[in-house]
């Protein structure tokens, strides 16, 4: 099942809004039926287009939040969370006129190396996930998986975010950490921590990154995602902490969106 | 501001082309050696065509 997801040429398929659900005041998650979806791996992401009725049509790439279908959902779910973005050409579509029925082209799964699969040496292998804003949306499909095998290697994610009306998922990272099989959650407050936060503001810091994360010793698979800036330094400062480039694995989302 | 975008990005298009993942393929510099996956280039999507450096 798993290799299905990166065996084969890639097609646009249709798939149908199930469902909605509003995340923060500006991001949504887009619940899709996929007829004939062969499966994912969690990290991967899809590519939308949107095309008008005059026949224009842009394409943008969102990552899946959702954990791979277990085969039992017929047809396949997937679900994408997407932040809209004030100036967006394709988000506010997403964000606030798609709603239940409406169909929506997609093309996928799509990237085979910023991937966690549980299977062979990475069963127990430690983790760290580092998000910045809607970065988190791929490490909380690796967060699902993780909990829908069983798994129990161990993660620590550090969330990095503006204040915590913008925290995705927030009440199921407090669950899933709550449920004590090893996962740990840090958030990072750039700009309004929580009322009665001791915790100062600020960016990801080489401080932070080894009080929450794995010392470089422990080997862990390493998964960053977020704005392009944001990916780059947390590479950098994770580098000269020790951990060796090829452990590292990012995603970066760019300022452009694809217009020119 | 920068105006590339990820590696990643480009799995779809090629994905089209090819019947494997390219996004973990290994691209070695002719000029000086170095090698990266697929994933970790800078794209450039707005040059003629697509640039991944």
């Amino acid at each position: 099942m798993a290799r299905a997801a990166v065996l084969g040429r890639l097609t646009w398929r249709v798939g149908t809004v199930a469902a909605t659900r509003d995340e923060t005041a500006t991001a949504r998650t887009i619940v899709l039926d996929v007829p004939g979806w062969p499966g994912h791996l969690a990290g991967q992401h899809v590519d939308v287009r949107l095309t008008a009725g005059d026949g224009y049509s842009t394409e943008r790439s969102y990552s899946i939040a959702s954990a791979p279908p277990d085969g039992q959902a017929d047809p396949p779910v997937v679900e994408l969370t997407v932040q809209r973005l004030a100036d967006g050409e394709v988000s506010p579509y997403l964000t606030q006129t798609l709603a239940v029925g409406y169909p929506l082209e997609l093309r996928g799964p799509v990237g085979g190396w910023f991937v966690w699969s549980p299977d062979g040496p990475a069963s127990t292998r430690p983790v760290l996930l580092v998000a910045g804003g809607s970065g988190v949306v791929p490490l909380m499909a690796m967060i699902r998986e993780r909990a829908a095998v069983g798994s129990r290697a161990p993660f620590k994610l550090i969330y990095s975010v503006r204040d915590p009306a913008a925290l995705l998922y927030a009440s199921e990272l407090e669950r899933r950490e709550q449920a004590g099989d090893g996962v740990e959650v840090t958030y990072v407050y750039t700009r309004t921590a929580p009322p009665g936060s001791s915790q100062p503001t600020g960016r990801i810091n080489a401080t932070i990154l080894a009080s929450a994360g794995w010392p470089p010793e422990e080997s862990p698979a390493v998964f960053v995602c977020g704005p392009t800036g944001f990916v780059e330094a947390v590479a950098d400062l994770l580098v000269r902490a020790g951990h060796g480039a090829s452990a590292i694995k990012t995603e970066r989302f760019g300022p452009s969106g694809g217009k020119p | 501001m920068s105006d590339y975008m990820d590696g990643n990005m480009l799995g779809g298009t090629l994905g089209e082309l090819f019947s494997m993942d390219v996004t973990s393929a290994m691209l070695t510099c002719v000029s000086c050696g170095a090698s990266w996956a697929v994933a970790q280039t800078r794209v450039y999507p707005h040059a003629p065509g697509m640039v991944a450096r």
